[in-house]
């Protein structure tokens, strides 16, 4: 009986399984087929096949200015996040200042925050301050977002590095600034490159706070792809998808091989 | 003589000095202050100017009852189902030996995390649209379509995707403290394979999944982007009456009322999760470490 049961639990799971993994795949396979079809208006299943969305993509200069614009604002924001969680991480381990954890510890609890709710009090903020529509605003909210994802990125990367080589350098003469820049600085360094990417994807996927803040003339690529996704559904939207996803997809991959890199020069 | 002894000789120390580290992480806490703390006050002061009338206001009105109920309802729902798809998952890359099974669960860890928020919930607007692939699917049968996309279920789909890589990560750190050996242990006892996960496994996971499933229900009231697009602009969710009272009606009190029953409600689980389980699995779950 007891026997019976595990298989038919066992069964389960595995049927579970595969269903989970069809439909976590089917988005991206959908997006994917159509941004290759030839069609103008969506329909499923695609009648041809092409190149056509890629062109319209990059013939479009809306959707070219787009891109250009979410760089200039996610790029600034990671090396922003970065510059404010590296000396928050590297002095919650490397000092006895008072309240540092808990400074840590906010940093990182701030990623609980709803969205949405910041986005109006930053909407409000940003009103008193003449922030909104502007630049600087969403670099900084930008920012903001990204800190929490950098932190625990480099925060976990520190703490695996040992202090041992640190007091060698400086029992050998090295001042603890050198010693930190060019001992821990050095071996901190892929995993302060890992988190930067992952601060910058999540920085230019950042939509919620852009459509509160945002003016008209700022139409990051995720706005604009939730523009017309609201509008209507334009099949230039999955070749701006698919490369969204490429893209992110690869940047991620260098995210892990970097990781790997500083797991492997620890051992070695 | 004494002067010399009056020297102060600073004793050494390894760590950074605390003046310059306060100096460090100013910017730190200029930021948080600022763009993080002072806007959620901002929103308190907003919402309760004229003492708690607003409340009153948005928690009286059938459309601020609706939306707190669907929104609170969906994330709960959304919550369990990433609890549950994130277990098999998670538990399937930490048990299983075929490495093309585990690079595949890997795969669809990843999937929603490279689609980005707005492609996610595009990509799910074409499956289940009424010209969308299943509803085709479902044509090509002689079947009648399924009018699915701006519904409820819809958004709790999108939620439930979007969350997945999220609880797999947080519930993947608790799993890799499992020692396997005690289930193989078990199972030497007479226990079967599924009898060993539910009396090992589940127990010993217990408060990761509690501290995962918190963490993915605070998360998943705030979405902004699933209710709008798989709910339509007039479903019933806190996030497009926000919207709808900052666009629409420029009442931005109502807006800022709403953000802060959000807020409170994402902290209270926050708080009573950290009571049931310890700040421990909070914090392992958080970091995923």
């Amino acid at each position: 009986m007891a026997k019976l049961l595990d298989i038919v639990v066992r069964s389960l799971g595995r049927i579970a399984l595969a269903a989970i993994v069809i439909v976590i795949l089917a988005p991206v396979v959908v997006v994917l087929l159509i941004s290759f079809s030839d069609q103008v208006r969506f329909a499923f299943p695609p009648g041809g096949f092409g190149w056509r969305q890629y062109q319209e993509l990059f013939r479009d200069p809306v959707w070219m200015e787009s891109i250009g614009l979410s760089l200039s604002l996610a790029l600034p924001a990671t090396f922003l996040a970065v510059a404010v969680a590296l000396p928050v991480s590297l002095i919650a381990q490397r000092s006895k200042l008072p309240g540092r954890n808990l400074l840590q510890g906010t940093a990182v609890a701030s990623i609980i925050i709803p969205t949405t709710a910041l986005a109006v009090g930053l909407f409000t903020l940003y009103s008193r301050l003449g922030l909104t529509s502007t630049n600087l605003g969403l670099i900084v909210a930008q920012a903001v977002l990204a800190l929490p994802i950098v932190l625990i990125g480099i925060t976990t990367g520190l703490s695996k590095i040992s202090r041992t080589p640190e007091f060698a350098a400086m029992t050998m003469g090295a001042s603890l600034t050198r010693a930190l820049l060019e001992i821990t600085g050095r071996a901190l360094l892929p995993a302060i490159v890992a988190s930067a990417i992952m601060g910058f994807l999540h920085a230019f996927d950042e939509v919620v706070i852009v459509n509160f803040v945002g003016g008209p003339g700022q139409v990051t690529l995720p706005k604009a792809i939730l523009d017309s996704v609201q509008n209507q559904t334009d099949p230039v939207i999955t070749a701006a998808a698919s490369l969204l996803m490429i893209g992110s997809a690869l940047l991620m991959a260098v995210a892990a091989i970097v990781g790997r890199i500083a797991s492997r020069r620890r051992r070695g | 003589m004494t002067d010399i002894l009056r020297v102060r000789r600073r004793e050494w120390t390894p760590d950074i000095r605390k003046r310059y580290a306060l100096v460090a992480v100013l910017p730190a806490i200029a930021l948080l202050a600022v763009f993080v703390i002072y806007p959620l006050v901002l929103l308190v002061i907003e919402s309760s100017q004229d003492g708690f009338e607003v409340y009153g206001r948005v928690l009286s009105s059938g459309s601020g009852q609706k939306a707190i109920a669907t929104t609170f309802t969906a994330s709960l729902v959304a919550t369990g189902i990433v609890v549950l798809v994130s277990s098999i998952i998670g538990w399937t890359i930490r048990t299983t030996r075929r490495r093309w099974v585990r690079a595949l669960c890997w795969v669809c860890v990843l999937a929603p995390f490279w689609m980005g928020a707005v492609v996610k919930n595009y990509a799910i607007v074409l499956l289940i649209s009424n010209k969308g692939v299943v509803n085709a699917g479902l044509r090509a049968l002689g079947l009648d379509p399924v009018q699915m996309l701006y519904s409820t279920p819809a958004v709790v789909l999108g939620i439930s995707y979007s969350l997945i890589p999220f609880g797999v990560l947080t519930i993947n750190a608790v799993f890799q403290t499992i020692d396997l050996n005690l289930l193989r242990n078990a199972e030497v006892l007479g226990s079967t394979r599924s009898g060993s996960i539910f009396r090992v496994m589940v127990p010993l996971a217990g408060p990761g999944f509690i501290a995962s499933g918190a963490i993915v229900f605070a998360l998943s009231v705030g979405f902004y982007v699933t209710p709008v697009v798989l709910g339509g602009a007039k479903s019933p969710f806190l996030a497009t009456l926000i919207q709808a009272n900052i666009l629409q009606y420029f009442d931005l009190p109502a807006a800022a009322a709403l953000s802060v029953i959000l807020l409170v409600v994402a902290l209270l689980v926050m708080i009573v999760t950290i009571g049931l389980v310890g700040v421990g699995s909070v914090r392992r779950a958080m970091t995923r470490s």
